[in-house]
């Protein structure tokens, strides 16, 4: 998902399914789009805090904050990131709040206005996004790389970890995509498990070796 | 943002889950701490890259007692490359040993001491979890299972 109506779409596809409170997996995806970003934008914004774990927090209390309470909110008003990146802004000045008078508080310094970070382009933050998210991707592929040398192999693995569950395409990640459905279910399957071969040798092979 | 300073978030927000019983990281903090097992054997027992146990950390734990628990276990297993029984018997040695240790508990208070019960099944168990009747349900941040 690349473009702004995409991004946005993601978001309310992440917000329906935090609704839902069935979903086990969004908590983790949700987690893998927004928390290196925020964490990203807050040190950007904040770059004199007295703790630099103060930031972490921050984010994390917003992103944990939204998980429970999805209900807060509204995707009419603003982008998932927009309203994260304020939840954690809040959760932050509130703990430097709590420190007041300390020298060392003093200090801290917002570079952005705030209000035009408010206003910040959707498109920029998302852009933003979207690249820490795609950069954390590719180095968890990078790293499958090492273990699964077959390109087709590959391309099934990153399909799985994408959340990818149409037969199609990992019919069409294998190279058999004109082939009967019949037969493209078989070679799919059979992928599949030689991929759980593949990840149980690497595993003996550690073992023995340990 | 670097690879390493992403997973670096990731990896935080995984610790600080430790001590939430809704989330697999506490379970699998449970599971390393009665194995005595380090992050990267726990992803070798799991067939997966310790990357890959981050996401699994970060997902809501499900429960043996769902009528799909199967199906769940599953759907974390294909979504982090992890093996899917070997999962599955993680999470059910965690909440088998977390469900008697709640049970000696109840029976211990319920008795004002131990019960004889008590006593046998904590025997049996002991080699796997020191103390049970003094361990909070998840472990605590900062807490590293020990290594011979």
């Amino acid at each position: 998902m690349s473009s702004p109506e995409d991004r946005k779409l993601l978001g309310e596809h992440f917000h329906r399914r935090l609704l839902s409170g069935s979903d086990l997996t969004v908590s983790s995806e949700a987690a893998e789009e927004y928390l290196p970003a925020l964490v990203r934008r807050l040190k950007r914004n904040f770059p004199m805090l007295p703790d630099p774990h103060l930031v972490e927090t921050a984010a994390n209390d917003a992103l944990l904050d939204l998980i429970d309470h999805p209900e807060r909110f509204e995707p009419s008003r603003s982008s998932l990131f927009t309203y994260l990146y304020w939840r954690a802004r809040s959760y932050l000045l509130n703990s430097l709040g709590r420190g007041k008078g300390s020298p060392a508080q003093e200090k801290v310094v917002e570079l952005d206005d705030p209000e035009a970070v408010y206003k910040l382009e959707a498109q920029e933050a998302d852009a933003e996004t979207l690249l820490i998210s795609r950069e954390y991707q590719a180095g968890i592929i990078e790293k499958l790389r090492r273990v699964f040398t077959d390109p087709g192999d590959l391309r099934v693995v990153v399909l799985r970890i994408e959340w990818v569950r149409e037969t199609s395409a990992y019919a069409e990640a294998l190279g058999v995509a004109n082939r009967p459905e019949d037969e493209q279910k078989k070679l799919v399957k059979k992928a599949k498990d030689r991929i759980e071969k593949i990840l149980e040798r690497r595993f003996r092979n550690k073992e023995r070796g340990r | 943002m670097s690879f390493e300073e992403a997973l670096t978030a990731l990896s935080g927000l995984a610790l600080r889950l430790r001590r939430d019983p809704r989330y697999m990281a506490c379970a699998l903090a449970a599971y390393r701490e009665q194995e005595g097992m380090s992050e990267e054997e726990l992803a070798d027992e799991l067939n997966t890259l310790p990357e890959l146990v981050v996401r699994l950390a970060l997902c809501k734990r499900p429960q043996p007692s769902s009528p799909n628990f199967a199906g769940e276990v599953r759907e974390l297993a294909n979504y982090t490359l992890a093996n899917p029984a070997r999962l599955a018997g993680i999470l059910r040695q965690v909440d088998a040993l977390e469900g008697l240790s709640e049970w000696v508990n109840a029976t211990s208070v319920k008795s004002g001491g131990r019960t004889e019960a008590g006593e046998g099944l904590l025997a049996a168990a002991r080699d796997r979890i020191e103390p049970v009747d003094s361990s909070p349900p998840c472990p605590e941040e900062g807490d590293e299972p020990d290594k011979d």
